[in-house]
Order: C-alpha cells, then sequence, then structure tokens
C-alpha cells in the first residue's frame, strides 16, 4: 500500500515535470506532499499501533520474487522530521536552482525516492541499488551548474562513489560467500552462530567503510572539502544535511543487528574513526578562509562526535535519546546557518559578511543563535546536546575520550567565533564604499527567513524546556528497538 | 516577587526591540530601575524564598530562590543596570547597546537566583555571548578583537573543568539540585577531584594571577560600560561561586587546598600591585587593582569565620561600587579627550574641580581609607587572617601599603601638578554624569560610616558560613 502510493506519487513528479510549462513547480511539490503525506498515514496507522521489535516483525514487508522489500520501522516521527527538512529545503534553496535549470527539480525528487527506498530496503541488493541510485542522481545535480570547479568536484566525487560502491559489493559477496544469503536479517544473525568465518567479520566491515565513505567519516572524507566548495551552494546544503540522515539511521540498524558481536569487532573502530574524524575536521577548520571548506570539516568533526557516541553507545536507548538529541538539533541549527549564508551568498570570511549583518541585523542575529547552538555554546540547545554526550561518556567511563571531545570542542569554539567577530566587530562606517550599495543584495525570501525564525527560536526556547525535543528523539531512539 | 525580578530586565530586552526609537531611553531607564526596587524591598521583607516555575526534564524542579547572600548580588547587580544606561544615554546606539545591556543583566538575575547547578553552569556561561559583543563591537581600538576572544576564550576554557565536575555530580547523585546536594556528602577524594574543577573555573574569574591575563586586556579595550559590569559584577561571579559551591559543598576539600589558596591569594596581591605602579594606561591601572582586591576577599572567605566572610562579602560590595566608579571616571575624560595614556594628564584640579574632588575621594575608596565601606571590609578581613594566621595577615597588610601608593601616585599624577599642555579644551562634570557619581559616593560613605545597614540580616548568612565553620572545627578534632 505504502510502496504504491509512493510509486505513484513518484511518477506524478515525472510526468509533470517532463511539461514543466502546464504547472508550476509549487503545485508539483503541493501533489508531492499530499501523496507523501497519505503514504505516511497509512505508514502510521499501519505501523505505530502494534508495538513491534524490528528485524522480526514485517509490518507491511511486501514480498516480491525475489527482492524483499520491508518497511524499515524508523519512527514515523523521524520521516516527519525528515519531511520537515526537506520542506523547508525545498521552499528556501530550490527556487534559485530550478530557475536557471529545470531538471534539478526531477533530479532533486528522484535523489528524494533513492532516499526513502534506501530506509526501506530490507537487502543488501536493494539497498546497493538504491545507493547508487542516490549517488547518481547527486553527481548529476552536482554537475548542473557548470563551472571549472564543479566539474573537478563532481568528477572526484563521482570516482569516489563509485569506488566505495564497489568495495561495499565486494563486503556483500564475501557475506554472500559465507551466508548465501544478502537479506540483511539472515546474514546478520548469521553472524552470531558458531559456523561463522571470521572473513564475515571483514565483509561486514567493508560494508561499514562504504556508509563511512557517505558520512566523510575520515580515512574517507578526500571526496568531502572539494565537493563542497565546488558545487553551488544550495547543493552543498544538500549534501551536506542529507545523507546523514539515511545513513545514521542505517548504521544504528547494522549495528543493532550486530548486537551480540558488535561490542568486541566493530565499537573500537567506531570509536577510532570518529575519534579521527574529530581531530582532523576540528583542526583543518581551523584556520580556513572559504565558508563551504570551514562547513565540510565542522561537518566531518560533528559527524565524528556522532561516532563516537555509537561506537560506545552499548546498545542502550539511552544512549540512542541522546544521540537523537544531538543529531536533531545539530540539523536544525546546520540548516539555519547553511540557510543565512546561501541567501546573502556568502562564501569567504570578507568584507560582505559585516555588510550583511549590518543590513540584515535582526537576521544576522538568529544566525548567531543557530551558529552558537553549532558550536554547543550554552544558553542555546546545542549544548545539552553535548552535556548529553559528555553524560554518557563519562557515565560509561570514557572519561579520556570525554576529555578530549570537551578539548577539540573548545578550539572549535574558536572557528564559529570567528563568524560573529567578523560579521559584527566592523562599525558600518568603516566598510569600502563600493559594497554599501547595496545592488547585489537581495531580501531573502519568506520561507527561508520564516524557516531561520522557526529554527532559531525553537534552539532556544528547547534548552528551557527541551521536552519536545525530548519527546520526539527518545520515539526514534525506541523504534530501533 | 522573584519571577517579577526575573522578567523585568528580560522586558526591557523586548521593549527595546520592539519600541519607536523616540521613548526607547526613558522607558529604559524606568524598566532598568524596576529590579532595584523589588531586589530592595526583597532585601527588606527578607525572605528566603523560593518557587518552582517550570519542571526540567532529567534535571528535576528548576528552582529559583533569594537568600541573604544573593540578595546582596542582586541588588549590585541591578544597582549598576540604570548607571550603566545613563552612562550610555547619549550614545548613537542606544538601543542596540541597551538591548545587550538588559540581556547581560536578566542573564546576571537568573544566575544569582537559580538554584540549580546545571542552570548556574549555563548562566555563568550564557555570559560570555553578550560581553564577547559588548567587547568586540563597541571597544575602542582594533586590539579590542583580540581582548574579546581572550576573554571568552580563557574563561571557557576554565569553566570546562566545572562541566566535567557537573557531570560527574549528576552521574553520582543523580541531581544537580543545590538545596539537595547541600544535604549530601561526598568521599573526601571526591571532594578533593570536584573542588579543584570548581577552582579551575572560579580562578579564571576572580582573577588569580598565573590566569589574570584576560582582565586588563579585557577592561582597556571594552567601552566603559563594558569595564563597569566587569568590575562591578562579572569579577564577583567566581566569588559567588566559591560561596555557594566550593565551600558549602566541599568542606573537607576547602580546608584541604587552603595553603594552595594563601599562597596564590598572596602571591597576585602583591604582583598584582605591583605591576599597577608600572602602568601608564588609566584603565589598566585600575584593572590591575582589582585583582589585588578580589584576591584579598579570596583570603577573607577562606579564613573560616564569620567576620572574614561577612568582611569579604563587604569587599565585594565595595570594590563593586568603587571600581565603576574609577572606571565610569577615567571613561569620562577618555570621552573628552580620547587617550588614557597617565602622561597626557595634569593638573585637571585647575580646570575641572568636580571631577578632581570626585576622583580624589574614589581613590580614597579604592585604598580603604576610614569612613568608607572598603575600611570596613578590610579592617574585618584582616582581623579575622589574624586570627587565623598572623603571618598570613602581616603578608596581606602589603596590600594596604602597596594599594595606596598606587593610588595616591595616580591621584597626583591626573589631579594635581602644573596644568597640562598637551590638552586644550577642558569640560568639567555634567549633571548627568555628576548624578552618577555622586550616587556611588554617597553609598560608599553611607555605608562606611552605618555598616550597620549592611550587617544587619547577617543572622541568615547562615547556612554556608556555618557550614563552613563547621567543617573547620571538624578538622580541628
Amino acid at each position: 500500500m505504502f510502496l504504491h502510493s509512493l510509486t505513484l506519487s513518484f511518477f506524478t513528479i515525472c510526468v509533470f515535470s517532463i511539461f514543466p510549462q502546464i504547472l508550476s513547480t509549487n503545485i508539483i511539490f503541493a501533489l508531492f506532499v499530499f501523496s507523501i503525506a497519505l503514504s505516511f498515514s497509512l505508514l502510521l496507522f499501519s505501523s505505530s499501533l502494534s508495538v513491534s521489535f524490528f528485524p522480526f516483525s514485517s509490518l507491511s514487508s511486501l514480498s516480491s520474487n525475489s527482492f524483499e522489500f520491508f518497511v524499515f520501522d524508523i519512527s514515523s516521527y523521524y520521516i516527519c522530521f525528515f519531511l520537515f527538512i526537506f520542506i523547508l529545503f525545498y521552499f528556501s534553496y530550490l527556487p534559485s536552482v530550478i530557475s536557471s535549470n529545470y531538471s534539478a527539480i526531477l533530479l532533486i525528487f528522484l535523489y528524494f525516492f533513492g532516499i526513502i527506498f534506501l530506509l526501506l530496503s530490507n537487502d543488501f541488493l536493494v539497498f546497493y541499488i538504491s545507493l547508487e541510485f542516490v549517488a547518481l542522481t547527486s553527481y548529476l545535480l552536482a554537475i548542473l551548474h557548470q563551472n571549472p570547479f564543479t566539474i573537478e568536484a563532481s568528477l572526484k566525487y563521482f570516482i569516489y562513489s563509485f569506488l566505495s560502491g564497489a568495495i561495499f559489493l565486494l563486503g556483500v559477496s564475501i557475506v554472500y560467500f559465507h551466508t548465501s544469503s544478502i537479506s540483511f536479517v539472515t546474514t546478520f544473525s548469521f553472524i552470531s552462530s558458531p559456523e561463522s568465518s571470521p572473513f564475515i567479520y571483514l565483509g561486514f566491515l567493508l560494508i561499514f567503510f562504504t556508509l563511512f565513505f557517505k558520512l566523510s567519516i575520515v580515512p574517507f572524507h578526500f571526496w568531502a572539502p572539494d565537493l563542497y566548495e565546488g558545487i553551488i551552494y544550495p547543493l552543498t546544503a544538500l549534501f551536506s544535511l542529507f545523507p546523514k540522515f539515511i545513513f545514521y539511521p542505517v548504521i544504528i540498524k547494522f549495528s543493532l543487528l550486530l548486537s551480540d558481536s558488535f561490542p568486541t569487532t566493530f565499537s573500537g573502530v567506531f570509536t577510532l574513526l570518529g575519534f579521527l574524524s574529530l581531530l582532523l575536521g576540528t583542526f583543518s577548520a581551523y584556520n580556513q578562509f572559504f565558508l563551504k571548506r570551514l562547513l565540510a570539516y565542522s561537518t566531518i568533526s560533528n559527524s565524528g562526535l556522532l561516532l563516537i557516541l555509537l561506537g560506545t553507545f552499548n546498545f542502550s536507548p539511552i544512549a540512542l535519546i541522546i544521540f537523537f538529541i544531538y543529531f536533531l538539533t545539530y540539523l536544525l541549527a546546520s540548516h539555519g546557518i547553511f540557510n543565512f549564508l546561501i541567501h546573502f551568498n556568502l562564501t569567504k570570511f570578507n568584507s560582505r559578511l559585516p555588510f550583511v549583518a549590518s543590513s540584515y541585523f535582526f537576521m544576522s542575529m538568529l544566525f548567531a543563535v543557530c551558529l552558537l547552538s553549532y558550536a554547543g555554546i550554552p544558553p542555546f540547545v546545542g549544548f545539552v546536546g553535548k552535556f548529553f554526550i559528555l553524560f554518557w561518556l563519562i557515565s560509561s567511563g570514557y572519561i579520556l575520550l570525554a576529555i578530549f571531545v570537551i578539548l577539540y570542542s573548545l578550539i572549535s569554539i574558536v572557528y564559529y567565533l570567528k563568524f560573529l567577530h567578523f560579521m559584527l566587530f566592523t562599525p558600518p562606517s568603516s566598510l569600502p564604499s563600493s559594497l554599501t550599495s547595496s545592488q547585489d543584495l537581495t531580501t531573502p525570501n519568506y520561507p527561508s527567513s520564516w524557516s531561520i525564525y522557526i529554527i532559531s527560536s525553537a534552539l532556544l526556547i528547547w534548552t528551557f524546556n527541551p521536552s519536545f525535543l525530548f519527546l520526539i528523539s527518545s520515539n526514534i531512539a525506541y523504534s530501533f528497538f | 516577587m522573584i519571577s517579577l525580578l526575573l522578567i523585568s530586565p528580560l522586558a526591557s530586552c523586548i521593549t527595546n526591540a520592539i519600541l519607536p526609537k523616540k521613548y526607547i531611553r526613558e522607558t529604559t531607564l524606568a524598566l532598568s530601575l524596576l529590579p532595584f526596587f523589588i531586589s530592595l524591598s526583597l532585601l527588606l521583607i527578607h525572605c528566603n524564598q523560593s518557587i518552582t516555575p517550570m519542571s526540567y526534564f532529567l534535571m528535576g524542579e528548576w528552582e529559583f530562590g533569594v537568600d541573604a547572600i544573593s540578595v546582596w548580588f542582586i541588588l549590585l547587580t541591578s544597582l549598576l543596570f540604570p548607571i550603566t544606561i545613563l552612562l550610555i544615554w547619549r550614545h548613537e546606539s542606544f538601543t542596540n547597546i541597551a538591548f545587550i545591556l538588559s540581556l547581560i543583566y536578566s542573564i546576571l538575575i537568573l544566575f544569582f537566583t537559580t538554584l540549580n547547578l546545571f542552570f548556574f553552569f549555563l548562566f555563568y556561561e550564557s555570559l560570555l555571548v553578550p560581553m564577547f559583543f559588548l567587547i568586540g563591537t563597541y571597544g575602542s581600538r582594533l586590539r579590542r578583537i583580540g581582548a574579546a576572544y581572550k576573554f571568552f576564550l580563557y574563561t571557557f576554557i576554565g569553566s570546562f573543568f566545572m562541566l566535567v565536575a557537573l557531570i560527574y555530580i549528576f552521574y553520582t547523585k543523580a541531581t544537580l539540585n543545590l538545596e539537595v546536594l547541600y544535604r549530601s556528602s561526598f568521599t573526601p577524594n571526591e571532594e578533593i577531584f570536584l573542588w579543584f574543577a570548581f577552582f579551575a573555573s572560579f580562578c579564571v574569574k576572580v582573577p588569580v594571577v598565573p590566569f589574570h591575563v584576560w582582565l586588563p586586556e579585557a577592561h582597556v579595550e571594552a567601552p566603559t560600560i563594558g569595564s563597569v559590569i566587569l568590575a562591578g559584577i562579572l569579577l564577583k561571579l567566581g566569588i559567588y561561586g566559591f560561596i555557594r559551591i566550593s565551600l558549602p559543598l566541599f568542606p573537607l576539600a576547602t580546608v584541604y587546598y587552603l595553603p594552595l589558596i594563601y599562597t596564590i591569594a598572596i602571591i597576585s596581591i602583591i604582583y598584582s600591585s605591583l605591576v599597577t605602579l608600572r602602568q601608564i594606561d588609566l584603565k589598566k591601572i585600575i584593572a590591575y587593582s582589582s585583582i589585588g582586591h578580589m584576591n584579598f576577599v579570596l583570603l577573607g572567605l577562606f579564613s573560616f569565620s564569620l567576620q572574614g566572610f561577612l568582611g569579604a562579602l563587604t569587599v565585594v560590595l565595595s570594590h563593586g561600587l568603587i571600581s565603576p566608579a574609577l572606571f565610569i571616571c577615567v571613561g569620562l575624560l577618555y570621552d573628552r579627550h580620547h587617550t588614557r595614556i597617565l602622561y597626557y594628564y595634569r593638573g585637571l584640579a585647575v580646570v575641572m574641580p568636580f571631577f578632581s574632588c570626585m576622583f580624589f575621594f574614589f581613590s580614597l575608596a579604592n585604598l580603604g581609607f576610614p569612613g568608607t565601606f572598603s575600611f570596613v571590609g578590610e579592617f574585618l578581613i584582616l582581623s579575622s587572617i589574624w586570627s587565623f594566621n598572623p603571618f598570613i595577615a602581616l603578608l596581606s597588610s602589603s596590600s594596604l601599603f602597596l594599594s595606596t601608593l598606587y593610588s595616591l601616585w595616580l591621584l597626583n599624577r591626573i589631579v594635581f601638578g602644573s596644568l597640562t599642555p598637551y590638552l586644550s579644551s577642558f569640560n568639567d562634570l555634567s549633571f548627568r554624569e555628576f548624578s552618577i557619581l555622586f550616587l556611588l559616593l554617597f553609598l560608599i560613605l553611607l555605608f562606611g560610616f552605618l555598616p550597620s545597614l549592611f550587617f544587619f540580616p547577617s543572622s541568615s548568612f547562615s547556612l554556608i558560613s556555618n557550614l563552613a565553620l563547621s567543617s573547620i572545627t571538624q578538622t580541628n578534632i
């Protein structure tokens, strides 16, 4: 049912986007949202009423002959949050992308459907197909707006991404050789049985490495800053926000399925790689002049922090709640940051920043709220997430790790403060006069300014009354068990 | 009552953002006077009340309360609020500065009233952001940017030790409510670790000597109001933290670390006083002298007697009145002549008589002249240290001598002598400036001659000083 409505909406979009003259993009989007909402209301009715434990409850699993589709029992809250971010994203960034190139809308919806199929897959083959589907659409998206940097960046991304896909296939084939199955449930339950060989761990390690590549965890991070810098700004936001939405739940799902052997084999790897990306991301972002590179590196370090939490979470629901508290606030804050930067087209630490800040003072204050929350500076909710992460690390005995996390967040604060320093510490009177004519400064459109209002007020209020945040994140966290 | 106290500076924040510019000054001033009267009435009805407006997940109730100690800090805060508003009365960007100021004061009042360690930490840190803006945006020279960073990072690095301690307490005791924690106890090893973590964050704020580097920089680069807030209130946050947390929660560790505290405090007093003698920047002189005074407070606080404790509170309050007054004086000179270098000023008594009288009075008050408020505090501290350890009392009394030296030297250079040839036009105090300074002068004299006004609620300094006193008697046994 769910799948049918999804495919229906997918074809609707395809048909409409072939004839752009007939309907405006907003109508397409309204149809899209309607169909998605319909399908998820069906999903809600079918899933949330029954208390079910993944993976043995197939809620609305639709078995065809060869593939096994499975509605991954991720909480409807998570999907709603994802949709919320997607809608914000769509309305605030995409008009500028679509106006210059109309096929972008088709690609973005294809990207979205790739994500949905990834979340629904219960089978390595479907997983691989949708992984490559996402990679291909994102590659095509990246080269839509061509300039010399774009071609280099997207080619690099393309090559690295298909290499990682090959590594994934290698891992899957190793797993298949030992278990003669590609279904998640079968293979993951096989690993704990006594006749499993050590090579199967290698297979799973390769699969995890592919996921780490998508999340730009450290040894696999080289593509991220180049890609972010090369492509146009809205797509930078897309590529830094949306992979996290897919691959963190997938990693959590895999590690919960591997729960018998996970602590001994994989948790060390997770923690080490998370630590390395925290280290490298923090120090590389420290002296960046280009904002996109800075954001890329800070994304790497934040992914590292999340991965450290996943390495040490020990299958505790509390740790998952903490994970999602940090995850959701992090995504919201980074959405707010990208929103502001995109609309004023800020790419460097130069005199454009103080000019924007003096022209749109209130907006830039809200941007500062998002930024400070992102940095984890106290009055904002990013600090609450960081506090709970440190609480988890200390209470489960990783005191040295907690001290390192604290040190790196101290270092990272310097480059977040640098934004505020550049924006606010230069009086507008001392700016060069060529800048003060506001010819290239457009007022942000309503959706983007309202999304900044909503996000920054949420980031401020949730510190003092975080019950809603805790509700969402505990619901998401418990949906994995 | 307390909710009104908490709301009023926030209300002034909102009015600054909303109201038209025509009425903004008067409205802000009226709203800034409100917390002062509320806290005054809190002092007069003298109640230990706490309310619970919100509940906080995993943290228990979020409680606010005022007791006989915090009410003085709140009173000082809310007294300086209208004064700073008056100081920026003619500033071109009044609205923005008043917004930042109201933000700072609302955070400060929340900080002084909260009874939960989590929010204690939260507000302690939140203060850095508006202060960072204030120093960085409205400072005088380009060097302000470095000063703002220094100010932010020193405090931030220090307070992360506090964060670790906080998480440890939360993990072991499952609560961060101070009233519950006062009634629980820690093992000696825990106390030693936790005390040091809190000390690491508070000693940056006091500041004690190796960690004082941010203070002169921040003072010099900040605008006058920034210096007033820094010297008047922000330096007291560390002392307030010692009173609220270190003394009552970890009494054994306090005794254990006593030699460390005394050594550091005496080194800081003597070092900062000697450094003051060599400064030529007017703001730096006052900044370094306030380091000496705050370390003197530290000595009184850790002398484990009621006199010492009261003396410490007295010096906190008197310093909170005197050093803002001195910074305002220096700020007046800077506004008129745009320099803070000592050598440019000489013989101002001839052309600025009102200013010179005021400056004379505040210099005397700074060195602890009998009849001023600071004399009461320093006398109490010295007498309590003498009964505790005469040698330390001897060493620390050198601060009196040194502070006399630098205060009189500064006064002599600025006010007396032949008129300076570098400056041409002179304006004496305006009515607004005079009334600000006269208010502070009046309060200093009032409490100097009638210290009983300050001591009348001393019966309820009970909990904390009693805990500290009982700990010392336990260890003696």
